[in-house]
């Protein structure tokens, strides 16, 4: 990066943190730190539930996996306006009215400590690791670009989200949200206006929509039903909606989030702000990896983008088949350049192009099938590698954006990343303070205690988070189980809520073994079938409504005893 | 009452209590956004079809 893009960098994180920490000078009490003493507006808690979503993987992997497949993954977020209606009917009233600081608090009310206890703690597992991806993933992939060790880049973004979250709370989260999405907005933009600047002065709209639409990449919904996909319209519909469901209703990161709005009108209103911008956005960020896939067409790209990746192959024994893959991969990319060329040209003078537009598919199915090949040299030689999609979107970057757009742009990847990060950090901290410190250690401190404590707790995590980010190279397989995990907890986590609004007579009991019941489930039909893990969340969830209803009537039936009421 | 009914009456109260923006109640808006989601997935199926230059 040169000087210019550093200044933009550095004034942009500096101008950052000081908006954050002055929004968050009134915050009174542990409520103040936790809920921003419920007065934020609604706009700014709904680009803090945008930004809570949207991590840096999701800015540069999402680009990558469009640069290679096109923009079917827009299917798994199309149920989001739905769900968005659902939360604002059953979810949010309850958990506004029940003043409640966790979601996994309500359980208690609802049914009793033990299903409070045991959510949360799976809760605080889950997340606690997952915060350590959320910074891992992106920190690989700037390091190689940007040439840093990818430890600095760990502590960089880590530290300073540290001690944002620790000073300002959930306050500071939440306005630190609000301008770093917004610089997504601008980035995204930007990114689109910058590639376009780039393609060749004869390419424009018309030209970028044909070539991508020659290789299906524009193609967005697939109507195929075939539970093994996890990119078809039915997959997305119905296990994207179970899984936004969860996400949005249960997860601590995002229900923190509503409960901070001054009332709940303004709850409402930032969710169903989610529901009309969110598609927009994901089909924008997808159109920069079809805009990347027709931009190489005319800039050779590297055969692999992970040049640390390359590098290695290019000092192991299986260089010479590597080089000859490079060739080749130049060769053939400079065929389908000429034939594009040729193929612009004839449609310019309205010539028939058949002969022309098969052949470009001929060389697409070579390049794929030698990246493919490239790959799997990597992953012979290092015994695994790493995501290359991810790689596609920063390295353009790194090689075609000018200076001080490229700083701006970097910082916006680190801010999707941070913004992340935040708020797991709060979400984290809320549950161990209000689920566990509070409940079960010491109930009667002063709100000073608790804010310390809750600083305290913050500083832990973020360790925590950083340190698992640090030797995430060496935990590989680990934080895949971990992956794994989460999406066997989300569906059945969903159904204990389910079983708590929907089943009156359900107890503590009932949703307890429910719960065990559902990811036993998820386990079990993850090993049996094939089906996408988007439908692991419909299982789940519906086995916790099905065990945990059946559980609790037989229990009513023995003890003749009604449940508790529901509150 | 359950938890869900008695949401779903609290919602119907909020929604009489005012207009939405451009919405006369909640109702409104939530039927918008249901119709907004038809209409997204309605648009990308016009979409993929239209610029689907790979077909025969």
């Amino acid at each position: 990066m040169s000087p210019l893009d550093w200044l933009v960098f550095a004034v942009y994180f500096g101008g950052v943190i000081w908006f954050a920490l002055y929004r968050s000078r009134t915050n009174v009490g542990v409520e103040g730190f936790f809920l921003a003493n419920r007065r934020v507006p609604w706009a700014a808690v709904g680009l803090s539930v945008m930004a809570t979503q949207a991590s840096a993987i999701t800015f540069i992997g999402t680009t990558g996996q469009a640069f290679d497949d096109g923009m079917r993954f827009i299917q798994v977020y199309l149920p989001q306006p739905l769900v968005m209606v659902l939360l604002c009917v059953l979810f949010v009233p309850f958990f506004y009215r029940s003043k409640v600081f966790t979601a996994y608090e309500y359980l208690e009310n609802r049914f009793d400590a033990k299903t409070r206890s045991l959510t949360s703690f799976l809760f605080l597992i889950s997340r606690g690791l997952a915060a350590g991806f959320v910074l891992y993933a992106p920190a690989i992939v700037l390091s190689v670009i940007m040439g840093w060790d990818e430890r600095v880049t760990i502590l960089i973004m880590g530290v300073v989200t540290i001690a944002y979250t620790m000073a300002g709370g959930i306050t500071a989260v939440i306005w630190t949200d609000v301008v770093q999405m917004l610089m997504m907005f601008v980035g995204i933009a930007v990114a689109l206006a910058i590639l376009f600047d780039t393609l060749p002065t004869d390419v424009g709209v018309a030209e970028v929509v044909y070539l991508g639409g020659i290789q299906q990449m524009w193609s967005s919904i697939d109507w195929s039903w075939d539970p093994t996909n996890t990119y078809t319209i039915w997959s997305g519909m119905i296990g994207g909606f179970f899984l936004a469901l969860a996400y949005f209703g249960c997860d601590q990161s995002q229900v923190q989030r509503y409960l901070t709005a001054e009332s709940l009108r303004s709850s409402r209103l930032s969710l169903i702000f989610n529901a009309f911008l969110k598609v927009p956005m994901q089909f924008a960020i997808l159109a920069i990896g079809v805009l990347l896939f027709v931009f190489y067409h005319f800039e050779r790209p590297p055969l692999l983008f992970n040049s640390a990746e390359v590098t290695i192959v290019h000092e192991s024994e299986r260089e010479d088949e590597f080089r000859s893959l490079e060739q080749e991969h130049r060769d053939v990319h400079s065929l389908r350049r000429q034939t594009t060329l040729s193929l612009l040209e004839g449609r310019r003078n309205g010539e028939n192009v058949a002969d022309l537009r098969e052949r470009i598919g001929g060389y697409d199915a070579r390049l794929l099938g030698v990246r493919r090949e490239a790959r799997a040299i990597v992953s012979e030689v290092r015994g695994g590698s790493s995501n290359d999609v991810n790689y596609v979107f920063p390295s353009y970057l790194i090689q075609y954006v000018p200076a001080g757009i490229l700083g701006l742009l970097i910082a916006v990847i680190f801010a999707a990343a941070m913004s992340s990060l935040d708020s797991e950090l709060t979400a984290l901290s809320s549950a161990t303070v209000i689920d566990f410190y509070r409940r079960h250690f010491k109930r009667d401190a002063s709100e000073a205690h608790y804010v310390l404590v809750s600083r305290a707790a913050t500083l832990v995590w973020g360790a925590f988070a950083c340190g698992v980010a640090l030797y995430a190279g060496q935990l590989g397989s680990l934080l895949e189980a971990v992956n794994q995990v989460g999406s066997f907890f989300y569906g059945s986590l969903l159904g204990v809520f389910l079983l708590a609004f929907l089943v009156r007579r359900a107890d503590g009991n009932g949703a307890f073994w429910g719960l065990l019941g559902g990811m036993l489930a998820v386990f079990t039909v993850s090993i049996t079938t094939d089906i996408s893990w988007l439908y692991y969340n419909v299982v789940g969830a519906f086995a916790v409504l099905g065990i945990g209803t059946v559980v609790s009537l037989l229990a009513l039936n023995g003890s003749r005893e009604p449940g508790p009421p529901p509150r | 009452m359950t938890d869900a009914e008695g949401n779903l009456r609290a919602g119907e109260e909020a929604g009489r209590t005012g207009r939405i923006g451009i919405f006369p109640s909640w109702g409104w808006l939530y039927g918008a956004v249901i119709l907004y989601t038809a209409a997204l997935i309605v648009l990308l199926q016009i979409f993929t079809t239209a610029v689907d230059f790979g077909a025969p």
